[in-house]
């Protein structure tokens, strides 16, 4: 093929540089709607299974099972239900999530100090306020771990929604491929997924420092 | 046809589509992606644990690895020309996607271990080697058995990304029926792969436990699954609104994230624009490139976006939510007559530009799609052998490859919807005669096909006619002169709020201008030159003169 195909290529960022900067803004939208969306699923459920422990096996049981399907085969049945609009890729993305996410959060109470919990029930809070004073800050750090988890591997994920249109830059990876293997863009696109992942881990560890400032000086 | 219908027909449990021999190919990437990450990345997080060296290098490995899509790794492996597409690239990529799971697990065991072990150890005279077979390895083993058995399900799991790069498993599928239009097929395979992992979870939960001596192992019944959250039981406050108030504003910032991120994602352009679509190929963009320059040109406001298939833009067509799409005729006639009219129904496209015009607008037109002036440009599927191919046995049209399939045996590659369309597999069998061996799923006249055909995976691949990347390959098309490919001249087609006077005329102008020699040299730019699209498609107005107002 062509001699000239070099995978690192400055001047093709240069010449495509608002194209990646919309594109990461797809990238970005795409993920912070699914891990809202799941945190918005998560939370609730994880205080379902605290209430109710008989629940948290098959709730965890469930989310692992979704956890399984290929994230190819969940785009590709979504399509036909929510269309041509990124909300196929966000509902896949955050079904994923979703065990992650529940998952840490039940493991962030569960570690909290029986000690602890005992001294709260001593000291006459309730079962709310033992959750929300108590329990609830002890186990963020663990939740927040698993937010920043979820994240990474949403940014990367993002890229098979490719597939319907909106995969951000997983769109300009498969279109690469398509155009007779053009290695720059390949290569720079993948290099922007990567730099977005970590710039998004970044900003939630500095998010966890400033709410959880009694963990730094482990 | 259903999913249980398509299970229980014997059919699809025998050759080399049947599952068996799917779900075989399946589990032999996913085996030697797995031994291969499995020999890297355990011996190197030992040791790293053992040494208690390079604690950032190592997280940082398993952080990054994350954060590397498989998509990419796929698409990566599979565009280094010594590797291809197919089952290698496959599997090169699964073992460096199941590296860092282990690397990390296997690092943090053994680094883990208790320091009071491993004093003992030392005070009885354990030597290091001693001290990491004896004492680090077992204390340390249900921690590497858990990554293992993570990087295992999520391999198994996505061996079916690998489809998209043409290699083999239950991901076969998923992209063919999604290519066939076929959606038991996609639910076939998401079913089966979705089965094939959780089995695989099961068995390696079973067997890992097993592996692991018994004094470390977590007692039967308390699985370390088994999550004890201390809750107090008894008194339950009613809700104060107080608590009603932080949930409801903890929900509408939630709610404005997620509208916010899809509206950054999707709202791109006022709803008022005409939308044009374009595929995700150089040939595509150029003419969505050209039809964005003619419309604004005419004054009519118009945004583009790229989109993959034609499964997702002819629905969106339909309803509206995209306006206008350079097609292709033939194909395109097809593809509508197959979804009005069943996927067994007699094709209506030919070699004929008006008749099959017409047979396509008698189709299109109660969808709400119109069908403008075909442009004289023509993309028509090809078959394609390589130059040294076809002098070896003296190939210059399809007839020749059918006499030459009679003595000896040839493998052909195409998209994966070519085992059931006319102008490939079939039209091959019945019209020409041919005798064809095997059939490689690969992609539209793309990358795939075109790298198996010069890496001799395959004898004879389908192309397209107009694709710059052929001649730049030295591969040859062989003469269709049996009449077998329906015409496939780029055709606009239009919305019901796009098929105005004004956008039609405007459209027109290029249809009688542009032709395929034309085509091939924009595609050769845009393709082999690197050129940007819509460059290239304004420098073509430009010197054709169908731009009133030059931008």
């Amino acid at each position: 093929m062509n001699s000239d195909n070099p995978w690192l290529s400055w001047s093709y960022v240069q010449d495509h540089w608002r194209e990646l900067i919309a594109v990461g803004f797809e990238h970005l939208g795409i993920t912070v709607a699914a891990i809202a969306l799941a945190c918005a699923v998560a939370v609730p459920l994880a205080l379902l299974a605290r209430r109710h422990p008989s629940l948290a096996g098959s709730i965890i049981g469930i989310s692992g099972v979704l956890y399984t399907i290929p994230s190819l085969a969940l785009i590709s049945v979504l399509w036909p239900v929510f269309g041509l609009s990124p909300l196929t890729v966000v509902v896949a993305l955050a079904v994923y999530a979703l065990l992650v996410m529940v998952r840490a959060i039940l493991v962030g109470l569960s570690e909290v100090p029986a000690g602890t919990v005992d001294a709260a029930v001593g000291m006459g809070m309730s079962d709310r306020e033992l959750l929300w004073r108590v329990q609830a800050p002890l186990a963020l750090p663990t939740a927040l771990a698993g937010l920043r988890i979820v994240t990474v591997s949403t940014v990367g994920m993002v890229t098979v929604g490719a597939l319907v249109g909106y995969g951000g830059y997983g769109s300009m990876i498969l279109a690469g491929l398509y155009e007779n293997a053009y290695h720059a863009k390949i290569a720079t696109a993948t290099i922007c997924v990567v730099l977005l992942a970590l710039v998004l881990d970044a900003l939630l560890l500095l998010l966890e420092r400033q709410v959880t400032p009694w963990v730094r000086g482990r | 046809m259903g999913v249980l219908a398509w299970l229980t027909d014997p059919a699809n449990w025998t050759g080399p589509d049947g599952v068996p021999a799917r779900t075989l190919e399946h589990l032999v990437i996913a085996a030697l992606a797995m031994a291969l990450g499995l020999i890297v990345a355990v011996p190197v997080g030992v040791w790293l644990g053992h040494t208690r060296r390079a604690s950032f290098l190592t997280t940082s490995i398993g952080n990054l690895g994350r954060a590397i899509p498989t998509l990419a790794l796929l698409v990566i492996l599979a565009s280094i020309p010594q590797i291809g597409v197919g089952d290698l690239a496959a599997v090169l990529a699964l073992a460096l996607f199941s590296i860092p799971p282990m690397l990390t697990s296997s690092y943090v065991g053994v680094r883990d271990v208790d320091p009071g072990a491993r004093d003992a150890a030392t005070g009885m005279g354990m030597t290091g080697g001693q001290l990491l077979w004896r004492v680090e390895l077992p204390l340390a083993a249900p921690s590497i058995l858990s990554g293992v058995r993570t990087s295992l399900v999520q391999v198994v799991a996505t061996v079916s990304l690998a489809a998209l790069v043409g290699s083999g498993g239950l991901g076969r599928y998923v992209v063919d029926g999604f290519a066939r239009q076929d959606e038991t097929l996609v639910l076939v395979g998401a079913l089966l792969v979705s089965a094939l992992a959780l089995g695989t979870d099961w068995v390696a939960g079973r067997s890992t436990r097993r592996m692991v001596a018994r004094g470390v192992r977590p007692a039967a019944g308390s699985g370390s699954e088994q999550l004890q959250i201390a809750r107090v039981t008894g008194e339950q406050r009613a809700w104060s609104g107080g608590a009603a108030a932080g949930w409801a504003g903890a929900y509408v910032a939630l709610g404005a994230l997620v509208v916010g991120g899809l509206l950054m994602a999707g709202g791109r352009g006022n709803a008022e624009d005409l939308r044009i679509a374009a595929f995700n190929f150089g040939e595509s963009k150029i003419m969505a490139a050209m039809y964005e320059d003619l419309l604004t040109d005419a004054g009519v406001a118009v945004e583009v976006s790229e989109l993959s298939s034609r499964e997702v833009i002819s629905p969106a067509l339909e309803d509206g939510a995209v306006d206008v799409v350079a097609e292709y005729l033939g194909t395109y006639t097809e593809f509508l007559n197959k979804q009005v009219n069943g996927p067994d129904a007699p094709a209506v496209a030919n070699s004929d530009v008006a008749e099959t015009l017409a047979a396509g607008r008698r189709i299109a037109d109660p969808l709400g799609i119109t069908l403008a002036e075909p442009a004289l440009a023509a993309d028509q599927n090809a078959f394609a052998v390589t130059r040294e191919f076809a002098d070896e046995h003296g190939l210059v049209t399809v007839s020749d490859l059918a006499a030459l399939s009679q003595t000896q045996p040839l493998v052909l590659g195409g998209p994966p919807e070519c085992p059931t369309r006319p102008f490939c597999l079939p039209g091959l069998e019945e019209v020409y005669g041919a005798q064809i061996t095997e059939f490689v799923s690969l992609d539209a006249g793309g990358p795939l096909t075109k790298q198996a055909l010069s890496q001799g995976a395959i004898d004879v691949g389908l192309v397209f006619s107009s694709d710059g990347g052929v001649s730049a390959l030295d591969l040859v098309v062989l003469d269709d002169d049996q009449s077998l490919q329906t015409v496939d001249n780029l055709v606009p087609a239009l919305s019901d709020r796009a098929a105005t006077p004004g956008v039609i005329a405007a459209l027109d102008a290029l249809a009688v201008t542009l032709t395929t020699e034309d085509l091939i040299e924009l595609n050769r730019l845009v393709d082999i030159e690197r050129r940007d699209a819509g460059e290239v498609a304004e420098e073509y107005l430009v010197t054709k003169g169908l731009l009133t107002t030059s931008s």
